[in-house]
């Protein structure tokens, strides 16, 4: 049986502790409005809050009743605080004592072993720890035992006459320490700026791990991230099947959250990841058919139930997504829904105090650029939806105008809505 | 090949971490066992799992009690630490990143690709976007000053460094403390936090912009960690800001604010109060991010924060 303290599917908390890293000022009440019981809120609050760093997480009183947040410096860690929640998996008692005992073995065995001598050492071990010999090792418990240690890389398989059993080669080996404490700074970089960053983390959780048992001694901090998103690291799991299922060319099958809140279910053909970085946001490009015009974005963090199975028919998976890394050429962070759809130009004249900046930001996106006088330039962009510029054009009202257009309507747009924002702050 | 797997439960790491102690001869009295477990987790009471530990100590035969009432293995062995297949995987895609040369040698490369030759090549590229710069060049100078940023941290040695400022100005021969090498994820730019030792006041350079850089002797003076550097530029008051929930703007403005310290409440339905405190050089970047959000985000307080809004809006 399950230990309850655990987490069988990691699904179960995703939900829930995105709502407290995102929002934090939800209690009780609310996660029953959005369909949660109260005993299972309880459990998994216990649960995350066991696994989540004590500093990072706090509460307030709203309606008289706890709402968990988080409260982040990110100068002070250089890990996603997040990550913790992915070590929380259930497990039996069986299969871990077994799973520690044969790691045991292996890791002491000079020689691979076939099952029936870890069979034989592991009842030796048994009957030296006082149990009965009337109950020893299972052999068909035994041989899930390997394979799963197998599949986790922990242990290899080899064949001679016999299958045999050894420990997994140590890919570290033959690194000195100056090498290995560097190999720590450089993943203590990497898991923050390579996704998934779970496997980062995880890899740098192994590897302070290797490090104090071969040398004894904790790194030091070095690094530091601005502007670090660690929401995303909750849809890892979604991801990885996503990368499984391109690098494979495989289809996925998953529920998704519409705009109404309903969950919709969808077969598709997964083409490419894209990453907002400035909101934090993933996204997957996928195709609806064979045909190029027939693609949609997805969030990751509306998937969910993912599984992956083979194409029933062949799928030119690298041109697809050729096609719509070109296209994406187009959008400053969201998405490019109608591939083969012609780009629309949006007309800028810019203060010369922000040119230079602006022209970095939005680089890939210029088509021409033009100097109208001492003090101002004229920037050219090729979009694929206009509006999906308003974010950044608002980052520098006063200092810009907006050509009208044929093409589309984001002048007026923008002009009203910069009445309404005056009106906010009494101008008007 | 999950990512969430039993055998990274912190749980059954603890164990592993627990018998490798045992394995290395350590001592532990048996009446201290759940002490020394809390001590693998860096907790200091068991919540959950209470049950596990109970069954690991007494129930799996893996531990007993010796005649001097301390902690022995059953079975006298350690076990090795190994990196799962997802691990290996990131770490042999990883390889291939040309960031990975700011932080180690093309030998320590080479070794790991030979030590992960058998593990299969899966692309786990994900196109970023909303980076809002090309960023710092990648090249042999910016690579050799990161290695050195990274030996004044480690060695705690006073750099000695030129910088040229955005406007053309230069200091030369500036001595400083280093706490900490910063990435900024969006600006894809490396800056050193440092210490300055002439002005005692917390500087940041871009690395890009330093040159002539050189260690000293061991720093005679206590050592500033980047807590005290900071605190020092903490704004006196938080920023508060409604935000009306209109195209998900709560959502946008909550992941936007996410890195920095927050709380928030519902004000009614459709209005969130969001404080964010701030440290003073994160201010021109926090007014940026709040015009992002138009309309639907409105400054309260402070005046200073919301006066410049103001001049902005006027003046356009």
């Amino acid at each position: 049986m399950k230990n309850r303290d655990f987490v069988s599917q990691y699904e179960k908390i995703r939900g829930l502790l995105r709502e407290i890293f995102v929002y934090g000022c939800f209690n009780v009440d609310d996660f029953i409005d959005k369909g949660i019981s109260k005993s299972k809120y309880n459990q998994d609050i216990r649960k995350i809050l066991n696994s989540i760093d004590p500093n990072v997480i706090e509460n307030q009183r709203i309606n008289n009743k706890k709402a968990y947040y988080f409260r982040i410096n990110m100068f002070e860690t250089s890990g996603n605080v997040l990550f913790d929640s992915f070590m929380l998996k259930s497990f039996t008692n069986q299969e871990i004592e077994l799973s520690l005992k044969i790691m045991q073995l292996l890791t002491a065995s000079k020689d691979p072993l076939t099952q029936k001598e870890i069979e034989e050492r592991l009842d030796a071990f048994f009957l030296e720890s006082g149990g009965s010999d009337i109950h020893l090792t299972d052999s068909t418990t035994l041989y899930r035992r390997l394979k799963d240690l197998e599949n986790s890389s922990f242990l290899k398989k080899s064949k001679s006459h016999i299958y045999k059993y050894s420990l997994s080669e140590d890919c570290f080996y033959h690194l000195n320490e100056d090498e290995f404490y560097h190999l720590i700074t450089a993943i203590d970089f990497m898991r923050n700026v390579q996704y998934p960053s779970s496997c980062g983390n995880f890899l740098h959780d192994t590897l302070i791990r290797y490090a104090q048992k071969k040398w004894d001694r904790i790194p030091v901090n070095i690094l530091l991230f601005k502007h670090n998103h660690f929401a995303h690291i909750l849809d890892d799991e979604i991801l990885w099947s996503l990368l499984l299922a391109i690098s494979k060319n495989e289809e996925v099958k998953f529920h998704v959250e519409g705009k109404n809140g309903k969950e919709i279910y969808k077969r598709i053909r997964p083409l490419a990841i894209f990453a907002d970085e400035q909101y934090g946001r993933r996204y997957l490009m996928a195709g609806i058919d064979a045909s190029i015009s027939q693609t949609r974005i997805f969030r990751l963090d509306k998937i969910s139930d993912i599984k992956r199975s083979r194409p029933a028919n062949k799928w030119d998976a690298e041109s697809q997504a050729n096609a719509v890394i070109a296209q994406k050429r187009h959008s400053l962070t969201g998405g490019c829904d109608h591939l083969g759809k012609k780009a629309i130009k949006v007309g800028l004249i810019i203060e010369n105090v922000v040119s230079e900046r602006m022209q970095i930001e939005v680089n890939d996106l210029i088509v021409a650029v033009q100097t109208i006088d001492e003090n101002h330039t004229r920037l050219e962009l090729e979009v694929n939806q206009a509006e999906e510029l308003k974010p950044w054009l608002r980052r520098y009202t006063g200092k810009i105008l907006i050509e009208e257009s044929n093409e589309h309507k984001l002048k007026e747009i923008m002009d009203a809505e910069l009445t309404e924002w005056k009106a906010c702050y009494g101008l008007i | 090949m999950d990512l969430f797997d039993e055998l990274k439960n912190k749980y059954i790491l603890a164990s592993i971490q627990l018998i490798n102690r045992l394995a290395a001869y350590e001592t532990i009295e048996w009446d201290e066992f759940e002490s020394a477990f809390l001590m693998e987790m860096d907790k200091d009471d068991l919540n959950i799992g209470y049950d596990y530990v109970t069954q690991l100590k007494n129930a799996y035969g893996i531990f007993k009690k010796d005649e001097q009432n301390l902690v022995k293995l059953v079975y006298h062995s350690d076990i090795a630490i190994r990196p799962s297949l997802p691990e290996k995987i990131w770490l042999k895609s990883v390889l291939n990143h040309s960031d990975i040369k700011l932080f180690l040698e093309d030998e320590t490369i080479e070794k790991l690709k030979t030590g992960l030759r058998d593990v299969a090549d899966i692309d786990i590229t994900v196109i970023r976007k909303g980076q809002f710069s090309n960023g710092d060049l990648r090249n042999e100078e910016l690579r050799n000053k990161v290695k050195l940023l990274i030996q004044a941290i480690e060695e705690k040695r006073i750099l000695v460094f030129s910088n040229q400022l955005k406007n053309g100005k230069v200091y030369r021969q500036q001595e400083a403390l280093i706490s900490r090498i910063e990435y900024s994820i969006i600006d894809n730019r490396f800056r050193a936090s440092l210490w300055s030792l002439e002005e005692e006041r917390p500087i940041k350079a871009n690395i890009s912009q330093m040159f002539d850089l050189s260690l000293k002797d061991i720093a005679s003076k206590p050592y500033n960690d980047i807590k005290t550097i900071l605190d020092q530029r903490k704004a006196n008051e938080c920023i508060e800001l409604r935000i009306t929930n209109r195209h998900r703007c709560v959502e946008r403005a909550m992941l936007l604010f996410s890195q920095y310290e927050r709380i928030a409440r519902w004000e009614d339905a459709n209005t969130m109060l969001l404080e964010i405190d701030y440290y003073v050089f994160d201010e021109e970047e926090l007014v940026r991010n709040i015009l992002s959000l138009g309309p639907m985000a409105v400054v309260l307080k402070p005046q200073s924060i919301r006066q410049r809004i103001i001049s902005v809006l006027e003046g356009a």
